[in-house]
């Protein structure tokens, strides 16, 4: 017969197992209660994991039935800016589903929405002319792809578990992990700060800069990087951005969300500064955004064109004060309701404007950007 | 359903419930049986055909092979097993890499072929139910088992969700016997089981997947070019990481079973204090190396025919045995390498056994460090992607390769790196010749309180990035 080791389950090792068991999670229970304590005292909040599933939990909610469904796609400034509280003030009969990833286009996303037959609902989607070049239109399709081949309703379930977890305790959010303060304390002999930016459930992000300790500080360093990143891009020809585009198919996706009555609508969010600068150097908006947008049968509303749009704080010169977050939507929905890109709220595009295609080829030849649907 | 996710806690709270629920012991073989098909099925729900035609087919097989004496009336039913169950591993986990083989070879022939993609996923844990259910049909073939009497305990033989993803692999002389009476834990056996199954999520959640896997990443990321240290850094790490990876499965699995009143084997006894491979074996996966040895070794003729065949066996062996891991030549040449390992061991041995010095603890402690680094050389073509990846990094830790990076370790990392994986040594070293049930014995029940808070605390507070056990993947 194989020699197998020594039997393992009648070898529990003599003593109180219960009492072991009782005084341990006793101990465990006080400890992490004191140290939810420490964090909160310290200005922490509980704020959720953004991962892929918890991006593919939202993603499938699409397909649940409610007739009205908004979704945002974009990146950080879509997480950040856009309040759904507001939103569903507004309009509590929609759904919103918040598919912005940060530190992602969401070209691939949109793609894969309009791929997707059983959508038929309004997007809105934060671009600006940087995550609409080549090299970064599949900076999403990991999360698409996962949410197609790698979840199960186990992963999914686990997720909600502990995203709801992550919504009340401080003390499992990985900012403060064990493993995080103990390299904090012994690298600079202090605790973890609380972080400015926060996750809801829901995946909207809120920027508290208020928690930041030196905002000079941390502003010039996002300067710093900022003037790295767009030092490091070569000079773009629109011609042939505005070519990529018509590679990749931006106008086949929209199309193909309008042929099942879906809309979408691209924004461009605030930015200020030196970023806004850099990005006029780099993309001007004449020759980007306003060529894009005219081009494109889709809606488009560059926060520039609307002055109820500007004015904003963004002390990172790229995503909004929290508390700024409600005006801006609510700025962000009276155009949209203008327009009518929101059904019955508004007067309806279609009513107002010029047969679609004659007022691109109009747009195209004057050389005009788009300014409204509403004429 | 991996061990480290709230849904399985709620999954094992629930089935415990039901276990300990005053029901015939038939109907609570028939919870564990369908709650074992549902822990499989959390992974892919139709993978779960594929553990019921191994488990019918091997049934039926088993039956037929012992219901006749002749050879030839036998082999039939033997080779309905084998063929089944290999040609099932065969296809969803080397089918791919055996076409793109051949692609490569009709390519090198001036033959241009480019077959479409194969979309094969790889069923969880296939290679370890199938080897299970093999190592019942062979038993019985060789005479060392009779066939199961009930058909439900045969199921749960083969589909018991502690043991069925990642291992132990269980012998059914060892399992089935267990299903004839009614199975408890006793209160003692019970919080023992939970302790096992703490230690083996703070092995794999806190040191395998938050203090080791992201140094790692970084080196073992085939973007980066290490230098000399960052690699031995990075590969000693992912000694250490595996180790907890697997053997922290393995433990909470052990627990698991425990706390349902079953007992499934040990797999791993403090592998890093092996001097030499001949032991590290005996310690390291244990149940797959009995498998290899009792199923293939042995039957290829094992060490009674002459020097030359014994080496030969032994490669093969070992070959196999890396292969099984998966499909990739990096398996191949770290089975290959085991295989060297093991052939130079047994003629060092035959040459120096005699000599006394090798008791001495001095020398002791340098075999079982000469060994750790030799297997960490093997570790590397496990970890790496590809096969010039891997002999590019075993060269830079040989020194026959310059240059390279830190890998964007900082000085921090390293040191920490270092410091975790020299603990898991030393705790190696000293339990060597012990067992952690002896250990914790010579503990208070106080301070084995404080060790267990201080184990539960790490795990809650050490989220990180979600990560599979690594031998779900073989």
């Amino acid at each position: 017969m194989p020699s197998f080791t020594s039997s393992s389950s009648d070898r529990a090792p003599r003593g109180p197992g219960g009492l072991t068991w009782a005084v341990a999670l006793l101990l465990a229970g006080a400890f992490l209660a004191s140290a939810e304590l420490f964090w909160r005292s310290r200005g922490m909040l509980p704020s959720v994991v953004d991962d892929v599933e918890l991006w593919a939990y939202h993603r499938a909610r699409i397909h649940e039935d409610q007739p009205k469904t908004l979704v945002l796609l974009g990146a950080s400034r879509m997480k950040c800016d856009f309040s759904i509280a507001t939103f569903r003030e507004r309009f509590p009969d929609w759904r919103v589903v918040q598919l912005a990833v940060a530190g992602a286009g969401p070209v691939a996303a949109l793609q894969d929405l309009a791929e997707d037959r059983a959508f038929s609902g309004v997007v809105i989607c934060s671009v600006d002319a940087d995550w609409l070049t080549g090299p970064r239109w599949d900076a999403q399709r990991p999360y698409c792809e996962h949410f197609h081949r790698g979840t199960s309703v186990n992963s999914q379930l686990n997720r909600l578990i502990s995203a709801y977890l992550q919504s009340k305790f401080v003390v499992i959010n990985p900012s403060v992990s064990a493993l995080r303060t103990a390299r904090k304390c012994m690298m600079k002999g202090e605790f973890p700060q609380a972080w400015y930016a926060r996750c809801d459930f829901d995946r909207s992000r809120h920027c508290d800069f208020g928690l930041v300790d030196d905002l000079a500080a941390f502003r010039k360093r996002f300067e710093l990087e900022v003037q790295r990143w767009y030092d490091s891009r070569g000079a773009v020809d629109p011609a042939a951005w505005l070519a990529d585009l018509d590679k990749v198919g931006i106008e086949q996706m929209v199309r193909r969300i309008e042929d099942r009555s879906g809309r979408v609508i691209f924004v461009r969010l605030p930015t200020t500064g030196l970023r806004r600068s850099l990005e006029e150097r780099c993309y001007p908006k004449r020759l980007f955004w306003d060529r894009f947008a005219a081009k494109t049968s889709a809606a488009s509303i560059h926060f520039e064109d609307e002055p109820t749009l500007c004015g904003y704080r963004t002390p990172d010169m790229s995503h909004l004060e929290v508390q700024d977050t409600p005006r801006f939507t609510t700025a962000l929905l009276d155009v949209l309701v203008r327009r009518g890109e929101l059904g019955s709220e508004g007067r309806t595009a279609r009513e107002e404007t010029p047969p679609r295609q004659a007022w691109r080829t109009q747009a195209l030849s004057t050389g005009q950007p788009k300014r409204s649907r509403t004429g | 359903m991996a061990f480290n996710s709230y849904t399985f806690l709620l999954f094992f709270a629930g089935l415990l419930v039901l276990h300990y629920l005053p029901l015939p012991w038939r109907l609570k073989k028939f919870n564990l049986l369908w709650a074992s098909y549902l822990f499989y099925a959390a992974w892919n729900p139709p993978f779960v055909v594929l553990l019921w035609i191994s488990t019918v087919v091997d049934w039926f097989a088993a039956k037929g092979i012992y219901r006749f004496a002749q050879p030839f009336l036998r082999r039939p039913f033997l080779f309905l097993s084998l063929g089944v169950n290999l040609g099932m591993l065969g296809f969803f986990k080397y089918g791919g890499f055996l076409l793109d083989n051949f692609v490569q070879l009709v390519n090198m022939l001036g033959i241009q072929y480019v077959p479409a993609k194969p979309d094969i996923i790889v069923p969880v844990g296939i290679s370890f139910y199938t080897f299970q259910t093999l190592s019942y049909t062979l038993d019985i073939y060789l005479g060392k088992a009779r066939p199961a009497k009930s058909f439900l305990d045969y199921a749960l033989y083969v589909t018991f969700f502690p043991q069925l993803v990642a291992g132990p692999i269980v012998r059914a002389s060892r399992f089935l016997p267990q299903c004839v009476e009614l199975r408890r834990a006793t209160g003692r056996q019970f919080a023992w089981g939970l302790n096992l199954f703490v230690i083996g999520l703070f092995e794999k959640i806190v040191v395998a997947d938050g203090l080791l896997a992201p140094v790692v990443d970084k080196v073992y990321d085939p973007a980066v070019t290490p230098g000399m240290l960052a690699a031995w850094i990075g590969t000693v790490g992912f000694a250490g990481q595996i180790f907890c990876d697997f053997a922290g499965y393995s433990t909470c699995a052990i627990g698991v079973a425990m706390c349902l009143g079953f007992s499934i084997p040990d797999n791993f006894r403090f592998p890093y204090a092996a001097t030499g491979f001949s032991d590290f074996w005996h310690r390291w996966h244990i149940s797959l190396s009995t498998w290899l040895r009792d199923y293939l070794y042995i039957p290829l003729g094992g060490n009674r025919r002459g020097t030359f065949r014994t080496h030969l066996n032994v490669m093969f062996t070992m070959l196999l045995g890396g292969l099984w891991h998966g499909a990739s030549w990096t398996f191949v040449v770290w089975g290959a390498l085991h295989g060297i390992y093991l052939s130079a061991e047994r003629a060092l041995r035959r040459l120096l056994s005699g000599l006394s010095v090798w008791h001495r603890p001095p020398v002791k402690l340098a075999l079982v460090l000469l060994t750790f680094g030799l297997i960490c050389l093997g570790w590397v073509f496990f970890r790496c992607d590809s096969l010039p990846q891997a002999v590019s990094m075993a060269s830079t830790m040989l020194g026959l390769e310059s240059g390279g990076s830190q890998a964007g370790l900082d000085k921090k990392e390293i040191l920490f790196t270092a410091l975790t994986v020299a603990s898991i040594l030393i705790v190696h070293w000293r339990m060597r010749d012990t067992t952690i049930e002896a250990v914790a014995e010579k503990r208070s029940w106080l301070f084995r309180s404080l060790l267990i808070a201080t184990m539960l605390v790490a795990i809650a507070t050490m989220p990180g990035e979600d990560r599979a056990f690594i031998y779900f993947q073989f």
